[in-house]
């Protein structure tokens, strides 16, 4: 069986646990990762789910703390993680500067397949979801954006079948194939050392 | 001190062995011990068999991992003692609450939390040792220590599996030919007006009144179907099924739709009807979805190669077979209609849907290397490139 580990990245309250939940049960497994930062190492506390998929492998979502978000950039990693979901809460009045952090600490690491999802908009505030689209042309992201509810399991799913169907033709183009052969120590240079 | 030791083996190949894995642990109390016992016939380590376990420190320094408990009273001694031999890569920290990490941790580590799970184990020696694949199933170029990346198939497989329904839409358009894009009768036979239907007509009532101030609405057979301008979102007033079958029939079968001001009437008229709220993108993209019926509209060259200018917003919109992987390879390369369906291996009808859904939103770019040369150029689309929530103000602009 094979395995995709899928990273969920986003700010407090923009549904991650919510996310997973909704795709993979109530039950979440929780552990700690230690990242080096500076001279000592940073406890990095993960939520983890898992969806087996028949005949196909095993879907692994990792839910990325929100306090931890500094360090984002050098926690993901291509061989660890095949893709990245990032959840903005649409209702955030900061949902832009939000979206903008995120998007400088995930270009700040390899390229990976991309796919966002606005939660909590559908209380009508729509102007933000142009608005946040257009933050992604300032990254040159050509990304799947939805608007999602992650307590929904079809447009979690809906999200996740874009990102999917994104390494698909990342993949096809031979992108991806590429970019993961050449790494063999991901993360040994964020690790303690 | 004990000491585990793994190995990996593919069974079907004795060349393609690797070198035994060996996990040594100190500290742990009876539950981890006999989880990690367990771990040598999980399901998530089938492939992994369990060699040997001993006793001795000297083996546990040769090991490629270590796990040790920090609340057993003596963790800090041994771990001096243990620090002091051979240098160990890769540490599991078995912690309770509050976590204060050895002192002088050189190694990758995972902290997992009291009561430990079988799970979580596992995770931490997978991350720690990078035994993603363990059914010698990792492909070559990730043999140096990548993940076992799902093939391209397992990813469609895994998007068609998550996406849930299957393709319902097949049926009803699988009356269509396909066709040859240097055909001409066969591309004017697969076209259609998008005036002669409620699409169209939608658009150029958005189009004339939009600009009002006040909400309107337009009287259909059936129904009302509402619009307050600005605010980008239309009320429906009819049976939902009445409304897909209006999307489908040409308009000169009922009398031209009137408009009507307010919606003082409307709400007088609509209190015994059906209401829901959707969006205008929703709205058209269901309409153009409908009338096209698996052909594409007249007003769009098919032949010419397009890319998408962002993707449909596929969680809101109604379902059209493989809107999401037409989207993902569309949004990605510049392509015709009839490469994505030889690409995809589909039917034509479904990208000329896709496409006139597409159209209806002013996804498209004009072709000819428009998104590329904005990306080079360092310049982007503008308002353009997410209509979205903007399908009536690029109405009331353009016109189209």
């Amino acid at each position: 069986m094979s395995e995709l580990p899928v990273l969920i990245v986003g700010p407090a309250g923009s549904g991650k646990s919510a996310a997973i939940r909704s795709l993979c049960g109530e039950r979440l497994v929780r552990q700690q990762l230690v990242l080096a930062d500076g001279d000592s190492g940073v406890a990095i506390g993960l939520e983890s789910g898992e969806l087996e998929i028949p005949d196909v492998g095993s879907l692994s979502l990792l839910a990325y703390p929100a306090d931890k978000s500094r360090l984002l950039g050098r926690f993901i990693a291509p061989e660890m993680h095949a893709g990245v979901v990032l959840l903005i809460d649409g209702r955030d009045e900061a949902a832009i500067e939000e979206l903008r952090h995120y998007l400088q600490q995930i270009s700040s690491a390899e390229p990976l397949p991309l796919a966002i999802g606005v939660t909590h908009l559908d209380l009508g505030l729509r102007k933000n979801l142009d608005a946040l689209a257009l933050q992604m042309t300032d990254f040159g992201l050509h990304c799947p954006l939805f608007r999602i509810d992650a307590r929904q399991r079809r447009d979690v799913g809906v999200l996740l079948e874009a990102l999917l169907l994104s390494m698909y033709v990342a993949e096809a183009d031979g992108v991806s194939v590429d970019r993961l052969a050449g790494f063999t120590e991901p993360l040994s240079s964020g690790f303690c050392s | 001190m004990a000491a585990l030791r793994f190995q990996l083996f593919d069974g079907r190949d004795v060349k393609s062995m690797r070198k035994p894995v060996s996990i040594a642990y100190f500290g742990v109390d009876d539950p981890v011990r006999q989880l990690l016992h367990r771990l040598s016939s999980s399901v998530a380590f089938s492939a992994l068999s369990l060699l040997e376990a001993a006793a001795d420190t000297g083996f546990a320094h040769e090991a490629d991992c270590l796990i040790f408990d920090i609340t057993d009273p003596a963790a800090n001694r041994k771990w001096r003692l243990f620090r002091a031999g051979k240098r160990i890569s890769a540490v599991i920290v078995i912690a309770q609450g509050a976590v204060s990490l050895p002192p002088r941790l050189q190694a990758r580590a995972v902290v997992l939390q009291k009561p430990l799970q079988p799970t979580a184990l596992a995770w931490g020696l997978r991350k720690l040792l990078r035994i993603w694949a363990v059914d010698g199933e990792r492909p070559a170029e990730a043999a140096a220590g990548g993940y076992a990346h799902l093939s391209r198939l397992h990813l469609l497989r895994a998007a068609e599996w998550l996406h849930g329904d299957k393709e319902k839409i097949e049926c009803r358009y699988a009356s269509m030919d396909e066709i040859s894009a240097l055909d001409g009768k066969g591309l004017a036979r697969a076209s259609f007006d998008p005036n002669a239907y409620l699409y169209g007509y939608l658009r150029g009532a958005l189009k004339a009144h939009g600009g009002a101030l006040h909400a309107f609405a337009v009287r259909l057979p059936g129904g009302f179907i509402s619009l307050v301008p600005f605010t980008g979102m239309v009320t429906v007033l009819m049976e939902d099924g009445k409304l897909k079958e209006l999307c489908a029939t040409r308009l000169s079968l009922f009398e031209s739709p009137p408009v009507v001001r307010g919606t003082e009437s409307l709400e007088e008229a609509g209190e015994y009807l059906p209401r829901r709220q959707t969006s205008i993108e929703g709205l058209l993209w269901l309409a153009a979805l409908r009338a096209s019926q698996g052909r594409f509209p007249d007003s769009l060259d098919i032949t010419m190669p397009r890319r998408l200018l962002r993707w449909p917003n596929l969680s809101r919109l109604a379902d059209a077979p493989y809107a999401a992987r037409i989207s993902a390879l569309w949004a990605a390369r510049e392509m015709t209609a009839f490469e994505i369906a030889d690409e995809l291996d589909i039917h034509q009808r479904h990208v000329f849907s896709f496409a006139s859904a597409a159209q209806a939103l002013d996804l498209f770019s004009e072709g000819d290397g428009e998104v590329e040369r904005a990306v080079a150029d360092g310049r982007w689309l503008g308002r353009r490139l997410f209509s979205g929530a903007r399908v009536l103000t690029h109405l009331l602009r353009t016109g189209q």
